[in-house]
């Protein structure tokens, strides 16, 4: 899997593009949308446990699928007053994590469980590869240089 | 402090629809570890599958605590392993709990350290953007934006 800044840039560089368009996509959305892009990473719990020898990976596995992500989103969304917007923007965010995910070599996944086992993934990125990381950062970089430009001539109300 | 029966219920359904999934996930036996999957190449019924610690060394082997069956296995080998080091094995069980190695490979643990390391550093960035804009508010149980 990318790593979490990886994930956590790539969720704030699409947000704010879109934010140059569509006002919904403000910088506290921008916040939700990075929490979802972490939620299917809440199966790494299963490393901590791992160090107390409880051994979790098939129960928990789940959370890394697009359901078991998408539920996490539901319970999360119940503690915010907007909680479809809220659910919403989460779900954008785990969307962004899986089209990572699905750049990966790493045994496949199984996307459309329960309705069928079949595992897929791209397959073109190593688990192991920081250029994901890297050019992640420098798409964020530039968004954020843009998102100044922008911000500092009046343009577009972004915050 | 005051929540909503609607939003209760809602989240003990979620919970539950989460805790089926999960359970039904593991029943199933889909689980398969990405990083084993070359061990488990030729893995047959009288073979048997290890992961844990070391947590004894023998003259002839060490012992390992393996946390999915919760069971301390003695491998027999000539291999020198030092106590606490984490490993997969693949192996044939004899009697005695005494297992022969047929493949074994070392847990990453650098591996595990990098990944937690970067997702701390990223859960810093994560934590400085988000409540920079949302609160939680303990009273109505609610995450709240910020004026």
């Amino acid at each position: 899997m990318p790593d979490w800044i990886a994930h956590v840039l790539v969720a704030w560089s699409l947000t704010t593009i879109l934010g140059f368009r569509f006002k919904q996509f403000s910088q506290s959305n921008s916040a939700i949308v990075i929490f979802g892009a972490l939620i299917p990473d809440i199966y790494k719990i299963t490393l901590l446990l791992d160090s107390f020898g409880i051994y979790m990976h098939d129960f928990l596995n789940p959370i890394h699928l697009p359901i078991g992500s998408i539920l996490i989103a539901a319970i999360i969304s119940l503690f915010f007053v907007n909680r479809k917007s809220i659910f919403l923007f989460l779900i954008m965010g785990i969307s962004s994590h899986y089209a990572l995910d699905l750049l990966l070599f790493s045994g496949g996944m199984e996307i459309f469980y329960p309705f069928s086992p079949l595992k897929f993934q791209i397959g073109i990125i190593s688990v192991t590869d920081f250029n994901i990381t890297i050019v992640s950062i420098i798409l964020a970089l530039s968004v954020y240089l843009a998102y100044k430009k922008y911000n500092k001539k009046n343009y577009f109300n972004l915050v | 402090m005051k929540l909503k029966p609607n939003r209760l219920i809602l989240g003990i359904i979620f919970l539950s629809m989460l805790y089926l999934l999960c359970y039904n996930y593991a029943s199933e036996g889909y689980y398969q570890d990405n990083s084993v999957i070359n061990l488990l190449t030729g893995y047959s019924e009288n073979q048997i599958l290890l992961y844990g610690h070391v947590t004894d060394i023998y003259k002839d082997g060490f012992e390992i605590y393996n946390v999915r069956d919760k069971t301390a296995y003695h491998v027999k080998t000539n291999l020198k392993i030092s106590l606490d080091t984490g490993i997969y094995i693949l192996g044939t069980l004899n009697s005695n709990n005494e297992v022969i190695i047929i493949k074994m490979m070392k847990f990453k643990s650098e591996d595990v350290l990098d990944v937690f390391f970067r997702s701390l550093f990223a859960s810093i960035i994560f934590l400085t953007v988000f409540l920079r804009y949302w609160k939680f508010n303990p009273k109505k149980i609610l995450i709240i934006r910020r004026k």
